[in-house]
């Protein structure tokens, strides 16, 4: 019976939000501000990965507060799961997962860190090679029984990161009045790695604060919190 | 049934079934997945919104920088797309490790069961 | 300047970023750093704020710029800090600031950056000007309040977690397809894009955009999460919430709200908001647990958020109104919420600091001098000005949250808790004051206060000279208690000095203020009474809270003038709140609490003096009807009516009371009536009755409750049971009540004769004659109580235990004595009195000079149907009282004194000692004749109304079913109904 009535209250909504969208007819060209994106985007930014340009510097506000959304849900994550710890975890791991965790986890962080690295230039940027680099993490998690070393770095790099983040904001700020003006930094030659401002100083800090983060948050699902 | 319709019926199907789910599952993790299907599906949707057909990828080389504003899709669907999922995981992350707990603390994950606080 | 305002938003994240790795190295040092932290936001968003000009409450939409990313918007994202956003900021730096300590106490410093994340987020939301970046905050803030609340409290707040779990969910979906269909649509992603929408698009974003918005405001009908979630937290938690998130979402509502397309026909806010409002405090009357009634408010006010964008437009005086209304209240549940105490068991709160919590519970119901009640005048006439219709709903729904609110008061106060709770909550109060202190300072000029101009000089007069001699003569009895509770002198203090304030006030805005301080000053000076002192003062809390409210809407519906109070509707309104606050007509259920559960001294400031500021309110209302046929007839034929009929019901009462509090009580609600028969006559004569009578109550009344509280300050007993034979232990305070039971008993010489007198001639001159009738019925049964309070007190029989009973203290002789003498004065030469009332009111009906045949003559007053000498007649009954004196006294019988245990009980035993008195049902025979008494009829007329409030409260608050699934199925009903009602079909 409520399955029925949320069926058809929900098939309401998605089918006036559909009439919605298809009473547009197909598009013609680029919104307003994505032809600006496109036709300057390039020289004002000097990035020629578009995304990433909106993402770290037209819309960076944004990105500080999903960096910020992140963060807070891994504090709340491992502030829960070190009052409540899950315990430990009932299988041993399989010998799959013990012979490729002495092998993977180095390309996986290398190929993480050439995305983070490369976010200006290629699809990619700090998510993604955070989130790759994460996996890595999760592959050495499953492979040890134990509590793992690099747990404690963990809290010390997202804040360190997130900390930067802030600051090369404040650094747009003070320098050129706009916050996140990633003009602070020589903008070079576009297409080159090193260009574009601050953004890859951005994106490098976005990559190991997710990285750290995403790490962070299996670890307390794997080992609980740490103490209090 | 071109991409772009592809596209928009997809992720309202999957709108749909996230919303039924949190509207009518009784289990708290069931619920979480509802949740994480419907996010899915305004995920798609956005990225739907900037979807020109023809068009490449809004990386800028050599041979279209010229002509950028007739030969790339939308930027910032994608952009919006990309904190979308960040955002989308941390509340996941949150709502499960929120479920196990809950689950626990009180003995069961029927939300029926949580209905001590009304009126 | 820029600079600043960015460090100011932004600081705490880096702290939180800090604070999260600090936590696990060193504790001490990460909540030092979050304080500091906090502390120096505080600094910097107060300089933005004087930077604006914030602080005088004038152009609060300047603002401030900050750019981000390259480019202008909608390029690139901006923040805007305007003046009254940042006054916003301000409390909410506060609040996170006064509860840090708390939330993280002992090796909880993994909250910190929670905590300070909350705050970056609650400022941006504030701030942000792009639909995405709103988004983004929003997530924030969910996710911190998720955490937050299932980190630390009883077993209740899983539930509490899940459910806003549920909710931020779902939000989260429709916030994305917004976000898509603006996009779409517009192709930017500005707030303001919003509005640029049309067609299907604009309903579908619209609707949506209302549902998130009520729904995370928790507006009705979207409301059952929020309450479950304020009942299930751990108290801390939502004194943070409330003062940060909560606020930052609410004016985030106002910056979004109008920008909307449904906003271009304001009725839809309008109806949301008035009907949100009546239906969830109807609700709210339900709530018994701690924490929910608190929810209710927040409700309350989102639905005022509804009301407040339908109404006001000017975008300076809407951030006005949103900052003091919201920011207000936020501040006093802040405030409640932290003197929880440490642990809320079950359903009881631990202890809680009465003192500061009265003052958070008036700031958050509205009353002066808070910021919420400024605000909430002024959102009130404005929504006078365009649609006075809709002030019904709103001044009702208002008055049912003031009701459950100050139950809540009522119910749970006493004790002092824990020494670091306390001083969040003292400085809560603080803040409220100083946010009332800026707002009074921008109304100021709507006030004022001068020589009144309304009454005839001579009768403004009068009672100006009541008011000043009512508040000197009760006094050195509030003295007496000082070192007991200094609290209720002060309270009682403040009652009468603003009472000057309603005789002084020449604005209906000054009019009211000084009307609600009065009212609840003396709610507060009742409340110190021993016996059941506080549910008393709920009583009449509840009861002045009605009357206040309808005091409001006659004031606003007169255009904001005195003069126009003579207007209907607002005199009705008037008269209705009249006849409550003298406890007329049935409303005598929270008078007779009062009076009989005050202290002696305030029950005789209550019946003597502060019902005479009633009462002038009642002539402002009436002069205005003056010379207006037909109008003028029926209301104050209907009042005349009501004040009758309550004379005789309030006299049969008082003769069947127990206690003389009581007796004194009822009695005074009797003779009240008789004022209003004498107002409601609507004629120079009736008037001139009524203005005597008026004064001759406040001196017997006074004179009679300053004795009775001598006599119960020396016994300590309450029922007639444990007093009489006092006469020859309190000589003075016999002498002072005999004459003035005689007086206002009307037997001449004294001056009720003179009171009555006029009365009648009145009546019969205006041709009144059923009226005169029941007058004389309710005269006669006066006799009846007169006699049982002397006899009961001070006649019969001395018990043992009243053996040691000294007079009266001086404090409370002195003032009797000079009422005393007040009495004779008036009861000898009522023609120096009477010689410059007389003419004014028939100056002020407009009647030729000569009133047909009524003239003053020295000493003696002729009249249309008899002439009255009163010292002839004084003279005469002394004469003939001396006569028959000597007469009893040389040959009348000779009385033997019996003991009190020499009774005769026909062999059997007595059931208890109480029956042997007797006192004890002294008029049982005539409670067996009246088996049909009006009390009985008034309280159960009362409760069936109540019943059927809680009926219709318990009809809406089955929409809080518990279920945090049918919450989301509430809300996509919401939307879809919405988009059907605004679109049909597709």
């Amino acid at each position: 019976m409520r399955t029925f009535i949320a069926f058809l209250l929900a098939l309401y909504l998605v089918f006036f939000a559909a009439a919605a969208f298809e009473s547009f007819g197909e598009p013609q060209g680029l919104g307003r501000i994505a032809e600006h994106y496109a036709a300057e985007g390039f020289e004002e930014v000097g990035a020629i990965n578009l995304v990433t340009a909106v993402v770290v510097t037209y819309r960076g506000l944004d990105t500080l507060g999903e960096v910020s959304v992140l963060f807070t849900a891994a504090s709340a994550v491992i502030l829960l799961l070190s009052v409540f710890p899950l315990g430990k975890p009932a299988n041993k791991p399989s010998s799959i997962v013990l012979l490729t965790m002495k092998v993977l986890p180095g390309p996986i962080l290398l190929f993480g860190g050439y995305i983070i690295a490369h976010g200006h230039l290629t699809p990619g940027g700090g998510f993604p090679g955070g989130a790759v680099v994460a996996s890595a993490a999760l592959l050495v998690l499953l492979g040890c029984t134990q509590e793992v070393g690099f747990a404690k770095w963990l809290t010390f790099a997202e804040s360190m990161a997130g900390f930067s983040f802030a600051m090369l904001g404040f650094w747009g700020l003070l320098k050129l009045g706009q916050f996140l003006n990633n003009s602070v930094l020589f903008l070079g030659i576009p297409g080159q790695l090193l260009s574009a401002g601050i953004i890859p100083l951005i994106s490098a800090a976005i990559g190991v604060k997710v990285a750290s983060e995403l790490s962070g948050i299996l670890v307390a699902y794997r080992c609980g919190g740490g103490k209090e | 049934m071109s991409l772009s319709l592809v596209l928009l019926l997809s992720s309202m199907g999957l709108l749909l079934t996230g919303l039924v789910g949190i509207m009518a599952k009784k289990h708290l993790l069931r619920i979480a997945l509802a949740f994480t299907l419907a996010s899915t599906g305004v995920n798609i949707l956005l990225v739907w919104t900037g979807y020109l057909a023809g068009r490449k990828a809004p990386i800028i080389d050599a041979s279209i920088e010229e002509i950028a504003t007739v030969a790339v899709v939308d930027p910032v669907p994608q952009a919006l797309v990309l904190t979308s999922i960040v955002i989308g995981v941390a509340v996941s992350a949150l709502l499960v490790v929120v479920a196990v707990l809950t689950s626990r603390e009180l003995g069961t994950a029927d939300v029926r069961r949580m209905r001590n606080l009304k009126w | 300047m820029v600079t600043i305002a960015a460090f100011s938003i932004f600081l705490p994240l880096a702290g939180a970023f800090i604070t999260a790795f600090l936590a696990k190295a060193a504790p001490r040092a990460a909540e030092l750093l979050g304080k500091a932290v906090l502390a120096a936001g505080l600094v910097l968003t107060a300089k933005v704020a004087s930077n604006l000009g914030a602080w005088d409450l004038w152009g609060l939409s300047q603002a401030i710029l900050i750019p981000t990313g390259v480019g202008i918007p909608p390029f690139s994202i901006d923040l805007v800090v305007t003046a009254g956003a940042s006054l916003v900021a301000v409390v909410i730096y506060g609040v996170a600031l006064l509860s840090l300590g708390r939330i993280v106490g002992e090796g909880g410093q993994k909250r910190l950056p929670l905590s300070l994340s909350l705050v970056t987020a609650s400022l941006g939301l504030l701030y942000a000007t792009d639909l995405f970046n709103s988004f983004v905050f929003l997530e924030i803030g969910s996710i911190v309040t998720i955490g937050l609340a299932a980190s630390r409290g009883g077993p209740r707040r899983w539930e509490a977690a899940v459910k806003l779990a549920l909710i931020s969910g779902l939000v989260t979906i429709l916030f994305l397809i917004v976000v898509a269909l603006v996009y779409r649509s517009t192709g930017e992603l500005r707030l303001v894009a919003l509005g640029r929408t049309g067609g299907l698009v604009a309903v579908v974003t619209s609707v949506l955009m209302l549902a998130i918005i009520m729904a995370e405001t928790k507006a009705f009908p979207l409301l059952g999460w929020g309450v479950d979630y304020y009942h299930g937290i751990w108290p801390p938690f939502a004194a943070l919430y409330s003062g940060t998130w909560s606020l930052a979402m609410l004016l985030w509502g106002v910056k979004v709200l109008p920008l909307l397309p449904v906003a271009q026909d304001p009725r839809i806010y309008a109806w949301l908001g008035a009907g949100g409002l009546v239906a969830s405090q109807v609700a709210g009357l339900r709530q018994r647990s701690p924490s929910r009634p608190l929810g209710y408010s927040t409700s309350a006010f989102a639905s005022l958020l509804l009301l407040l964008v339908a109404f006001v437009y000017d975008p300076d005086q809407l951030l006005r109104l949103a900052v003091l209304l919201f920011g207000g209240q936020a501040l006093a549940k802040f405030g409640l919420f932290m003197l929880a105490g440490r642990e809320a068991h079950g359903d009881r709160w631990e202890k809680a600091g009465a003192r500061w919590r009265v003052l958070l519970v008036f700031a958050l119901i509205g009353l002066p001098p808070f910021p919420v009640f400024w605000a909430k005048f002024e959102l009130l006439s404005e929504m006078a000005r365009f649609w006075p219709a809709m002030l019904g709903p709103v001044l009702l729904g208002l008055f049912l949250e003031a009701v459950y609110v100050l139950r809540f008061w009522a119910q749970r106060s006493g004790g002092e808790p824990e020494g670091d709770a306390l001083w969040p909550s003292r400085l809560g109060v603080l803040g409220l004051l100083a946010g009332g202190y800026l707002a009074a300072r921008f109304m100021w000029p709507d006030m004022s206060w001068s020589m009144p101009a309304y009454l005839p000089p001579f009768m403004s007069l009068i009672f100006g000279v009541m008011f000043v001699a009512g508040a000197v003569a009760v006094l050195p009895g509030a003295l007496l208690r000082w070192r007991q509770d200094a609290g209720h002198g002060l309270w009682l203090g403040l009652a009468a000095v603003s009472l000057l304030g309603i005789f002084f006030a020449t604005s209906g805005l000054s009019l009211y203020v000084a009307w609600e301080i009065s009212a609840f000053a003396s709610v507060m000076a009742v409340s110190k009474g021993g016996f059941r002192g506080r549910g008393s003062a709920f009583w009449f809390a509840a009861f002045a809270a009605f009357s206040g409210y309808l005091v409001l809407g006659a004031v606003l519906l007169s255009g904001g003038s005195i003069r126009g109070l003579g207007l209907f509707p607002a005199v009705l309104l008037i008269a209705l709140a009249v006849v409550v606050k003298l406890g007329q007509a049935g409303a005598h259920l929270w008078s007779v609490r009062a009076y009989r559960s005050a202290p002696g001294t305030v029950s005789a400031f209550l019946a003597g003096v502060s019902s005479k500021g009633v009462i002038y309110l009642l002539m402002l209302g009436l002069v205005g009807l003056v010379g207006l046929p037909g109008k003028d007839h029926n209301l104050g034929l209907i009042l005349a009516w009501i004040g009758v009929f309550t004379a005789l019901g309030g006299a049969i009462l008082a003769s069947l009371s127990g206690t003389p509090k009581k007796l004194l009580a009822y009695s005074s609600v009797s003779q009240l009536g008789y004022v209003l028969v004498g107002l409601g006559l609507m004629t120079p004569l009736g008037w001139t009755a009524a203005v005597y009578h008026t004064v001759h109550h406040f001196l017997f009344k006074t004179v009679l409750f300053l004795g009775i509280a001598g006599v119960l300050y020396r016994t300590g007993g309450r029922f007639f049971t444990d007093l009489g034979g006092l006469i020859k232990k309190m000589p003075f305070t016999f002498l002072f009540t005999l004459i003035a039971v005689i007086s206002y008993a009307g037997v001449p010489p004294l001056a009720g004769f003179g009171g009555k007198w006029l009365l009648y001639q009145g009546l019969l001159d205006a041709g009144r004659l059923p009226l005169a009738a029941v007058a004389m019925c309710a005269s006669v049964v006066a006799f009846l109580y007169s006699f049982r309070l002397l006899h009961g007190v001070f006649l019969g029989q001395l018990s043992s235990k009243n053996k040691s009973v000294r007079e009266a203290p001086l404090a409370l002789i002195l003032p009797q004595f000079v009422l005393v003498c007040g009495i004779f004065v008036m009861s000898f030469r009522p023609t120096l009195f009477l010689e410059r009332l007389l003419p004014e009111m028939t100056q002020l009906f407009g009647w030729p000079m000569s009133l047909k045949g009524f003239s003053i003559n020295g000493f003696s007053v002729l009249g249309p149907f008899g002439h009255w000498n009163a010292w002839a007649v004084g003279m005469m009954v002394f004469l003939l009282f001396g006569v028959a004196f000597v007469f009893y006294w040389v040959s009348g019988p000779k009385p033997k004194h019996v003991g009190q245990l020499d009774i005769g009980y026909s062999g059997e035993l007595p059931p208890s000692p109480e029956e042997v008195h007797f006192s004890f049902e002294f008029y049982r025979h005539y409670e067996r004749a009246l088996v049909f008494l009006p009390s009985w009829g008034a309280e159960r007329i009362f409760a069936w109304f109540v019943s059927l409030v809680n009926g219709a409260g318990d009809l809406t608050r089955i929409l809080v079913s518990g279920d945090g699934r049918t919450y989301l199925i509430h809300i996509v009903l919401f939307v879809v109904c919405g988009f059907m009602l605004l679109w049909g079909m597709p």
